[in-house]
């Protein structure tokens, strides 16, 4: 059975599963709806043993799509709610996650990558989601995703997704594969004082006077809970401030401009990422997630052998950290974009590089973790040539 | 500013309180109401063209089927006594200019 270490002085040995599970709880997550999916299951489990001890609720749905639909509910209810899938579970969720987009109602969702598409290779790790954690839902909708690398970075993130789903009333989704998921790491678990905690805003106008999206008050607007007296309709239909539904076209576009600059306006400083070694770098590994880990040590190795060579980890993958690789792409020449997919982020390195120059990347699915040495053979061709 | 107009029925306990900024003019409930006591009506100062409203109060039969059929909470069918205590549309007093 998992360890709970809640003694703090402890290093705890966790795999990353039961990390997310842990920090969703010392975030304030009180729902947990899902079902069960390799290599994410083990989230549900400790959530299943957790919830009821400080009083939260967890259920096994029918499914995935009837687990974000509990997920939504009971965030509409005022809690904080997580569900956790991997691929083909997330392929199902899209249509809940897009209307969690639509009525603003705030929810994480954790994807344990694993190896596509479709059933996959589900004990074995990918990080093939990117695109579709992005544009999986149907139609414009804003997104904040994470990808932490580190066990402790998993926890500090989930968190953090915790944070920006109240903070922006969005649906947030963390990024982990399934070497981080069933990997075991030693770690101190983060103190109270490490963190801050957000909740939702509340309205400030009584009941009868309550607009569910009244951007009178912002970009964000406040957020009522249903069962404390006000009374709000939320539809999946285009509406507007009232919540009913319309087909006024200025409203419609207007609504849909604020439900994505609520969060693309800060999107410099949600852009989170650790640069390593990029100072004088001619070459820039950008690396996330798991395969950040390979990569910091390719390049330990390229250094070695003299290559002027750093690496960007990317934590926070949606919005994408365009700004900061735009002005590191104005000065390396190179780029090398290891990941467990057949070229997804990469589209986006070379969208905000914005000018010619190599970015080239080193790929790799059916289910092996990229070597270090495989990416360390593409920085000495890289270096070589530019 | 909301726009809601109610019909008292004079030799019945009955009103019928239409949101004429959420009828969108689909027709279900005047094609669902027997005794045919809605119509249709050209609305140029709404966004959708035309609203529903009550020829004659006194028609109705309190079935309530237009309120059940009504995809946008449009139209209400209430006891007189019942109207102070429902919603109707959204938010009563409101200075969010839609």
């Amino acid at each position: 059975m998992p360890s709970h270490g809640r003694d703090k002085s402890d290093i705890v040995f966790w795999q990353g599963n039961e990390v997310v599970a842990q920090a969703a709880i010392a975030a304030g997550c009180r729902f947990f709806a899902g079902y069960p999916i390799t290599p994410s299951s083990e989230i549900a489990a400790v959530m299943a043993e957790r919830l009821p001890e400080v009083g939260g609720k967890f259920i096994q749905m029918e499914d995935e799509i009837a687990a974000m639909g509990a997920v939504i509910g009971a965030s509409l209810a005022g809690e904080k709610s997580l569900t956790a899938t991997s691929g083909p579970g997330f392929s199902l969720k899209m249509e809940h996650i897009g209307y969690a987009c639509m009525i603003e109602a705030p929810c994480v969702i954790i994807n344990v990558m694993r190896g596509g598409p479709s059933t996959g290779l589900p004990t074995a790790p990918a990080q093939a989601d990117i695109m579709q954690t992005r544009w999986g839902t149907h139609g414009d909708h804003a997104t904040i995703a994470y990808a932490p690398s580190f066990h402790r970075e998993i926890y500090l993130y989930t968190i953090k997704c915790f944070n920006m789903a109240e903070k922006y009333r969005v649906p947030t989704i963390l990024l982990i594969d399934e070497v981080l998921g069933h990997m075991s790491e030693g770690m101190h678990v983060p103190d109270e004082s490490e963190y801050e905690l957000f909740d939702r805003v509340k309205p400030s106008v009584p009941p009868e006077e309550y607009n569910p999206y009244d951007a009178r008050f912002g970009d964000v607007p406040p957020m009522a809970n249903y069962f404390e007296g006000y009374r709000f309709h939320a539809t999946g239909l285009n509406h507007g401030a009232n919540g009913f539904p319309t087909t006024n076209p200025e409203i419609c576009h207007s609504e849909e401009m604020r439900m994505i600059r609520k969060v693309m306006k800060d999107a410099e400083v949600l852009a989170e990422y650790e640069e390593y070694l990029l100072e004088d770098a001619e070459v820039c590994v950008f690396a996330f997630g798991s395969t950040a880990r390979g990569a910091k040590m390719a390049v330990d190795r390229a250094r070695k052998s003299g290559i002027k060579v750093g690496l960007f980890r990317a934590i926070t993958i949606w919005p994408f950290p365009e700004k900061r690789v735009h002005e590191l792409a104005q000065r390396v020449k190179a780029f090398v974009v290891p990941e467990m997919n057949l070229g997804q982020i990469i589209l986006e390195v070379e969208r905000a590089a914005h000018r010619e120059m190599p970015i080239v990347g080193v790929n790799r699915v059916g289910g092996v973790p990229i070597p270090p040495y495989e990416i360390l053979e593409k920085i000495k061709e890289i270096a070589q040539n530019a | 500013m909301s726009d809601i107009v109610r019909y008292e029925a004079k030799e019945k306990d009955i009103v019928i309180i239409i949101d004429r900024d959420l009828c969108k003019g689909c027709d279900i409930c005047v094609q669902v109401c027997k005794p045919k006591g809605l119509e249709l009506k050209d609305a140029p100062d709404k966004w959708e063209g035309a609203v529903v409203e009550m020829i004659d109060p006194d028609l109705c039969n309190f079935c309530r089927l237009c309120e059940v059929q009504c995809p946008d909470f449009a139209i209400r069918v209430v006891r007189k006594d019942e109207e102070k205590s429902i919603t109707v549309g959204g938010a009563k007093k409101t200075a969010a200019e839609q």
